[in-house]
Parts: structure tokens; C-alpha cells; sequence
């Protein structure tokens, strides 16, 4: 059976992006111990990176060449037969279920993933490229390199930056379900009409439309706080509504310190040691997400 | 890409401290699968352990599901060697004086009749590699014909090592844990005369005898009676079938043809 691409974005940052996509990719392979992972870090931050392999392992693949942005900027600039899968690094991750490493691998972001971009606009600008002609390309590569991941991982998970990114809406519109993290205040849902208004109803152009509807977690839950209560509120009545924008996941993952430890932690930790408190309400959002997925 | 036991095991030794720190073996398998870029299961990597483990290359500590540190090569400043001048013993050192008391006096005490042989096995390297508390350091095996009674005896003993500081009430539970397989559970402590952890000897000693398992306290490691017996343990009704599916696994094709020949009078 083909694998599932999962994208986690948000137009806004300091959501919880990465803390959800690492907790996620963790709990999905602690989950099943035959599910195999691939991480894909678009964000040029390399936070996902960072957390997942180490600085020392991440700047050997930078040095090497092994990130995303290395591949686009042989493929689309100097137009090279660059192949997408050898840059992947398998068997990541540090943290350990039942005695068994997790069976994560990934593929990083080096640090100049923004200037290849503006750059790939540019040189297909020069050779007469419309806008149009630019998102088919990329997508022409999507469809070419990272789609036949699926076949390959049990589950492919894209850690978003904050904003849209070209490279960002292919990966969300390709994805079979799109976690959008929200911390449940006025300042944070600011931008989560902009960002499903854009993708989700303005026309897709030569790329897809997103097949399901944007699924808000809700992060950072403090349910003892008036404003989190009332967004909620808010979000549930828009998941509910006629023609709804979204859908709200019921797991709430809530402000946990577990949470900010597990990302910072360096050593080779079990993944009980790594979530402590949380592994609940992460086992809760696999199973949700398996179910919205419609895994097993 | 696979791999055999012997090249994992070349690269299990470059991953490990030089100055002989102690790896989990949980975090090596970690440490391999980065490195190799390759899940490295748990039956693979245990093989090359133990491959190591046999040419003297490694040493392995009990707890936490096992720990394996590099092992001191002559002149070399290694950790096995620091060890020796400092006051704590490791496990792995106290293999071969535990193994000699229970091949001499400990099998005196037996007081077997003359016909009748004891084996001694160190077994701490051998079973189920995921098995929980499935390994005694060792097992001794006796097996005794009668007179005028039809048949023999076979007792199984098996051995829990523990270190001075690696000794708890939960070592007790491993011994105890390790007679589902065996007649006899033994705790072996080693335990120097005046060191502090003798402040718990009291409490161990009192749940070794609440749960009928033997306590042998290594007093000195380097003398050839260093060990005493503080607690006698009580015999389990462990299942014949069990036991011989274990003797099965742990013991070698000569010891089992020993043990054969003892038990049908061949001797």
C-alpha cells in the first residue's frame, strides 16, 4: 500500500510546527514498529533538522550536499540529473521504543533554501518561464521525485516554514492531509483565514487542489485560560458550519514542558524518557490521524 | 545493504569511548544505525557482541539491558586496566573468580556422591538476546544416580553476578525471575569487607530468604575462598519441560552428552 504524505503548516511561526512534526514522526514509528518514516525539512531553519539528527550530523550533510536545496539547485538551475532519493539519510533518529531505535530517516534543509528559490524564479524567468510554466516545472519535479517516496515510506512528513513558500504549496497541495498547528489565541489565528483561503479556495492554477480540508490542531492547550476556551469555541463552530474552511482535531496538545525538553534533549533517550507526560495525548493524535487517513 | 555479525562487529569497536565509559547496548544499536545508515535489529547486533565479547575485545556490564565498554589490551592505558587500581570491580572481572569458586568450593558443598557430575556454564551470553532477566551469569548443573532408587537427580542452579554498588532488592527479583528456568536461584554479591554498600546487606539478605533465593557474598575476589554462603536457597518445582528446553539452549553438545551419560548410569 502507498505511503501517506502528511505536510504540518502555518503561515505563522512559533506555532509548534517542529515540535509537531518531530513528536509526530516519533509517535508514528513508536506506534508501529514496521512503519518506516521520512521527515522532509522545507523550513531553512533546519529546526526539524537540528532536532532529529544533531548539528554534527546536519552539517556533514549540508557539506555533502545531502539537503533539499542542493537538489533543486542542481535540477531546476544548473539543470543536472540530480536524484532526490540518495540525499536521504535513513536511520536517524536517536530515540529508542522497546530497545529498537525509531525507524525515522530524512532529508534536511540547508540554510539556502530561500535564495534557491528566488534564484530557480529567476534563471526560469530568463528562459521565458511564465508563472504558470514555474509552478509546473516544480510540480513536474514533485511528481517525479517525491512522489514516488510513498511507495517507499509508510509515511512522508513535510515540516512547513511559515509563510507559502512555491515549494510550500506543492508539498501541501500533494499531501494527503494537512496539519495546520494553531495555538489557540487572537494573535495565532490571525493568519489561519489568510493561509486556507488561500490554498484551499482561490483556484489551484496547473497545481491540484488539496484533497482534504485543512485539519487545525490545537497547540500549546492551556484549558484554564479564558481566550483558549473561547478560540476554541470559535474554531469549533467554524469546523461545524455549513461549508466549513477547516476541520478541528480533537486531540488539544497542551503546553507541556515534556514537550520543549523533548526537542532540546541530545542523548539517545527512549521515547518514554523523551515524552513522559505527553506519549497519552500523542498516541491519541496518531490514532485520530490513522483514522482520518484511514490507516489500517 | 546486510551485514554479517563479523563486519558489524569492526564497527562496533571504533564507536566505543577509548577511555572505557560503559555504552548501553541500546544506545550502540543507535549509534551503529547512524552511522551505517541502517536499522541495525536487535539478533544481528547482539551476534557481533558477542563475538567480541569472546575474542576479549569488549567487556559487557548487567542493568539497563546491558552495557559494553572496551576492553584493556596489553599496555595499553584502557579502561580495564584503570580498573584495576581502582577499588570497584567490574561484572566482567568477576566472571572468573565466580566461576572458579563455583567449580571448587561450591560444588564441594554440594556434596555430590562420587559418581555424579556437576557442569558449570557461563551463560551470560547466550539465549533469547530480548529476553528480560533470561540470562544468569552462570548455571551449574548436577546430576547424581542413586543406590538402591530408580533414576537420577538433576539440580540447575543458576547465578545472578552483581557488582559492590550494582546490587539491589531488584537484583533479587532477577535471581528470583531466573528460576522459572531453574531449581535453584543464587544472588552472588561481591561485597568487600567495610564498604558502604553493606548498609543495604541486611535488606537484600531478608528478601532473598522471603523468596527462597540464595545469597553468596564475594567477599574478596582475588582469594581463592573469597566467597561465602549467607542465605541457603529453597529448591522450585520448575517444570521438567522447561527445564530441559533451557539446558537445550545453554549448554554445549559435549556437556549435554556428559550430562546424558550421567543421568542414564554410563559414567
Amino acid at each position: 500500500m502507498a505511503g501517506k504524505m502528511i505536510a504540518i503548516a502555518n503561515m505563522k511561526g512559533g506555532v509548534g510546527k517542529t515540535t509537531t512534526v518531530v513528536s509526530l514522526a516519533e509517535a508514528l514509528a513508536a506506534d508501529d514498529p514496521t512503519a518506516s518514516i521520512l521527515v522532509v525539512d522545507l523550513d531553512p531553519q533546519a529546526s526539524a533538522s537540528a532536532c532529529l539528527a544533531g548539528d554534527g550530523l546536519l552539517a556533514t550533510m549540508i557539506e555533502e550536499g545531502r539537503t533539499i536545496d542542493a537538489f533543486l539547485a542542481l535540477r531546476l538551475i544548473t539543470r543536472e540529473p540530480a536524484r532526490l532519493a540518495p540525499r536521504i539519510r535513513h536511520a536517524v533518529s536517536r530515540t529508542t521504543h522497546k530497545g529498537d531505535p525509531l525507524k525515522i530517516s530524512f532529508l534536511p534543509c540547508g540554510p539556502h533554501l530561500r535564495l534557491v528559490e528566488r534564484e530557480i524564479i529567476y534563471n526560469l524567468t530568463e528562459r521565458e518561464y511564465s508563472m504558470r510554466a514555474i509552478e509546473g516545472q516544480t510540480w513536474k519535479l514533485f511528481e517525479q521525485e517525491f512522489l514516488p517516496l510513498k511507495e517507499a515510506y509508510t509515511y512522508v512528513i513535510f515540516d512547513c516554514p511559515p509563510g507559502i513558500s512555491p515549494l510550500t504549496e506543492i508539498a501541501i497541495r500533494a499531501s494527503d492531509l494537512v496539519i495546520v498547528p494553531t495555538i489557540p489565541d487572537r494573535v495565532s489565528i490571525l493568519g489561519l483565514d489568510a493561509f486556507c483561503q488561500i490554498i484551499w479556495k482561490e483556484p489551484p492554477g496547473v497545481l491540484p487542489k488539496p484533497r482534504l480540508l485543512p485539519h487545525v490542531l490545537v497547540t500549546r492547550w492551556q484549558k484554564n485560560v479564558k481566550q483558549h476556551q473561547d478560540i476554541l469555541a470559535q474554531l469549533k463552530v467554524e469546523a461545524k458550519a455549513k461549508d466549513p474552511g477547516i476541520c478541528l482535531l480533537n486531540t488539544r496538545v497542551q503546553q507541556a514542558a515534556a514537550l520543549a525538553g523533548a526537542l532540546a534533549n541530545d542523548g539517545a533517550p527512549t521515547f518514554k524518557q523523551k515524552y513522559g507526560e505527553v506519549i497519552s495525548v500523542l498516541d491519541q493524535l496518531v490514532q485520530e490521524l490513522k483514522g482520518v487517513l484511514r490507516v489500517n | 545493504m546486510e551485514f554479517t555479525p563479523e563486519a558489524l562487529a569492526s564497527h562496533i569497536l571504533p564507536l566505543l569511548p577509548r577511555d572505557g565509559t560503559p555504552v548501553l547496548n541500546r544506545v550502540m544499536r543507535v549509534m551503529l544505525s547512524r552511522q551505517l545508515e541502517h536499522q541495525i535489529g536487535p539478533e544481528i547486533y547482539f551476534a557481533a557482541r558477542d563475538i567480541l565479547l569472546k575474542k576479549g575485545k569488549i567487556g559487557r556490564l548487567r542493568g539497563q539491558n546491558g552495557q559494553i565498554f572496551l576492553a584493556a589490551t596489553n599496555g595499553s592505558q584502557q579502561p580495564a586496566a584503570a580498573a584495576e587500581t581502582a577499588a570497584p570491580w567490574p561484572e566482567v572481572k568477576l566472571m572468573q573468580p565466580l566461576q572458579a569458586y563455583l567449580e571448587g568450593g561450591f560444588r564441594q558443598g554440594l556434596d555430590l556422591p562420587p559418581d555424579s557430575v556437576a557442569i558449570v556454564q557461563d551463560t551470560s551470553a547466550k539465549g533469547p538476546a530480548r529476553g528480560l532477566w533470561a540470562r544468569p551469569d552462570f548455571i551449574l548443573v548436577s546430576a547424581m544416580r542413586f543406590k538402591y532408587l530408580p533414576g537420577a537427580q538433576v539440580d540447575v542452579h543458576s547465578f545472578e553476578l552483581k557488582t559492590e554498588t550494582g546490587c539491589s532488592v531488584l537484583s533479587v527479583h532477577e535471581a528470583l525471575a531466573q528460576t522459572r528456568y531453574t531449581h535453584f536461584g543464587h544472588l552472588v554479591w561481591h561485597l568487600p569487607e567495610g564498604t558502604k554498600s553493606e548498609a543495604k546487606l541486611a535488606e537484600i539478605e531478608n528478601h532473598c530468604a522471603e523468596h527462597g533465593i540464595g545469597l553468596i557474598r564475594m567477599r574478596d575476589p582475588s582469594a581463592g575462598d573469597g566467597c561465602e554462603i549467607l542465605v541457603d536457597p529453597v529448591r522450585k518445582s520448575t517444570l521438567t519441560t522447561t527445564i530441559e528446553g533451557f539446558l537445550e539452549t545453554r549448554l554445549t553438545e559435549a556437556q549435554k552428552s556428559v550430562l546424558i551419560r550421567a543421568t542414564q548410569g554410563q559414567r
